[in-house]
C-alpha cells in the first residue's frame, strides 16, 4: 500500500493520495507515518523537477496536495489535549521586501503538525515585527523564509535588528528558501539554513530537544 | 586584451543588440537558460567553461548572481568580470531606483523568457492539459500569490509588438495586471566596452566569487585559495 501511495504522490494523482491517506488513517497508522510517505512521495516530484521532468506547477501542485493532507482532521496536533504539550514555539515569515509564501506555508502546516505552536507573521514581514513577536511570545527559534534575492539583505537586518535587541542568544534562527546556502547563511548570521521544508522541521526538532 | 563571452542564451538578442551598439566582436559561449532553474548545475556548468577557456585574459558573464548560482566560481583561466546584480531582471532595468518595490509583486517577461523551454506560457498550457483548466487556475493563484503585474520588459532587443499579446494574454489568464515598461541594455554596453565600475565585480585570476561580491560594493574574492 505504502508503495502505490507513494506512487501516486509522486504522480501527483491528487484524489487517489487523498483517498489513501484516508484509509491508512483509518486503519491505523500515525500521523508521522503518513509524513513519513509523504516525504518519499515528494522528494521523488522533487527530483523530477530536477531533472527537468516536472515543471514549477507541479511542484505547486505537490504543495496543494501535501497541505491539503496536513488538513486533515486526524492529521492535526491536538493542542488542546492536556497530555500533549508543544514541543516548541516558533516565530515564522517572509521577510521585508518579499511576498513568497508557499515554502513558509508547507513549513507552519508540517511544524504545526509536530507539535510546534506556530506564530505565522505573513509575509513582507519588517525586522522590527520579528523582535516585537519573539519578545510577546518568548519564542525558541525564529523561522525566516524568503526566495529573491534581495531577501538576503532583509534577513541580515532582521537577524541585526534581533541581536540588538539583546535576543540573539535566547533564539535559534533558521532561514528558508530556494538559493540559501551556508555561505549565505553565514553572511546572514542565521544557525541554520534550509531549502527543503522538512529538513528544517528536523533542524527545528533536534534544537527543540536540546532546549527540553 | 583578449575576451571571451559567457552569457545566457535568455538574453541572446540583448547581447547580439549590445555588440552591435558597440561594435563589440568578441567570441560568444551560450548557455542554456534552462540552467537558471538549477543554480547548482549552472555553477557546475559555468565552471566548466571557465575551465576551458584557456588563451583568453577576460571571461566576461552575462548573468547576474542569478540564485547564487554564481557564487563559488574559480576564476582557474582568466579574469572574471560579472555585472553585480541579483539577476538578469535588475540587468534589463538598470538604473531604476525603484527595482526592488517593482520586482516585489512583478512577474517579468521579455522574449527570451517568453521562449525559454520552461516559460510562465508553456507551465501554464502544461497546468491546463495535466490537471484541467480549473485546477491550473488554483496552481497557478498558489504559485502567483501576491503577485499584481506581468511586465513585459522592452529592452530594445526585439520587436515588441509580438510578444504584447502573448502576454496580455497570459495576464488575463493568470488575473495579472498588464504592463509594459522600457528596459535597456546600458551595463551590457559598458560590460562589453570595458567599463568595469563599481557595477562589476572583478575577480583576478587564481581568485572566487564569493556571495558578497555581489552585495557589497567592494570585491570580496579570495585569492589563492586553490
Amino acid at each position: 500500500m505504502n508503495e502505490v501511495l507513494i506512487k501516486a504522490i509522486t504522480e501527483l494523482n491528487e484524489d487517489k493520495v487523498i483517498k489513501m491517506v484516508k484509509s491508512l488513517l483509518k486503519e491505523g497508522a500515525s500521523s508521522q507515518d503518513i509524513l513519513d510517505i509523504l516525504q518519499e512521495g515528494m522528494d521523488n516530484v522533487g527530483n523530477l523537477y530536477e531533472q527537468s521532468e516536472y515543471f514549477i506547477a507541479d511542484l505547486i501542485m505537490a504543495g496543494i496536495i501535501f497541505r491539503e493532507i496536513l488538513n486533515l482532521d486526524e492529521m492535526k496536533f491536538d493542542h488542546d489535549s492536556p497530555k500533549k504539550k508543544f514541543v516548541g514555539k516558533i516565530v515564522l515569515g517572509t521577510v521585508k521586501g518579499d511576498l513568497h509564501d508557499i515554502g513558509k506555508d508547507i513549513f507552519s502546516d508540517i511544524a504545526t503538525s509536530a507539535g510546534f505552536l506556530v506564530y505565522d507573521l505573513g509575509v513582507d514581514v519588517p525586522p522590527e515585527k520579528f523582535v516585537q513577536k519573539i519578545i510577546e511570545t518568548d519564542a525558541d527559534i525564529v523561522g525566516m523564509s524568503g526566495v529573491l534575492s534581495l531577501a538576503i539583505t532583509s534577513m541580515k537586518e532582521t537577524i541585526d535588528a534581533i541581536r540588538n535587541a539583546g535576543l540573539r542568544d535566547k533564539v535559534k534562527i533558521i532561514a528558508g528558501g530556494n538559493h540559501l546556502t551556508k555561505d549565505s547563511g553565514a553572511y546572514i548570521g542565521a544557525d541554520e539554513t534550509t531549502n527543503n521544508a522538512t529538513a528544517g522541521l528536523k533542524i527545528c526538532k533536534k534544537w527543540t530537544k536540546k532546549i527540553d | 586584451m583578449s575576451n571571451f563571452i559567457i552569457a545566457c542564451e535568455m538574453l541572446k538578442d540583448e547581447v547580439l543588440k549590445s555588440q552591435q551598439n558597440t561594435g563589440n566582436k568578441d567570441p560568444v559561449k551560450w548557455m542554456d537558460s534552462i540552467l537558471h532553474m538549477d543554480p547548482d548545475k549552472l555553477r557546475a556548468d559555468l565552471q566548466d567553461v571557465i575551465d576551458g577557456s584557456t588563451g583568453y585574459d577576460n571571461l566576461l558573464f552575462v548573468y547576474g548572481s542569478c540564485g547564487n548560482g554564481l557564487v563559488g566560481l574559480k576564476a582557474t583561466t582568466a579574469r572574471l568580470i560579472v555585472p553585480k546584480t541579483a539577476d538578469c531582471i535588475t540587468m534589463l532595468l538598470y538604473g531604476r531606483n525603484d527595482i526592488d518595490s517593482i520586482r516585489k509583486d512583478t512577474y517579468f517577461l521579455t522574449k527570451g523568457w517568453l521562449e525559454g523551454e520552461k516559460n510562465l506560457r508553456n507551465e501554464y498550457q502544461h497546468s491546463v492539459d495535466k490537471y484541467g483548466e480549473e485546477k491550473a487556475r488554483h496552481i497557478f493563484k498558489v504559485m502567483l500569490n501576491h503577485y499584481r503585474y506581468l511586465m513585459l520588459i522592452d529592452s530594445s532587443a526585439y520587436d515588441i509588438d509580438e510578444y504584447i499579446k502573448i502576454s496580455e494574454e497570459l495576464a488575463i489568464k493568470l488575473e495579472l495586471e498588464f504592463m509594459i515598461k522600457t528596459g535597456n541594455v546600458t551595463m551590457m554596453d559598458k560590460l562589453l566596452q570595458g567599463q568595469w565600475d563599481e557595477d562589476f565585480c572583478v575577480v583576478p585570476k587564481g581568485g572566487e566569487l564569493t556571495f558578497s561580491s555581489f552585495g557589497t560594493s567592494s570585491c570580496d574574492t579570495i585569492l589563492n585559495k586553490f
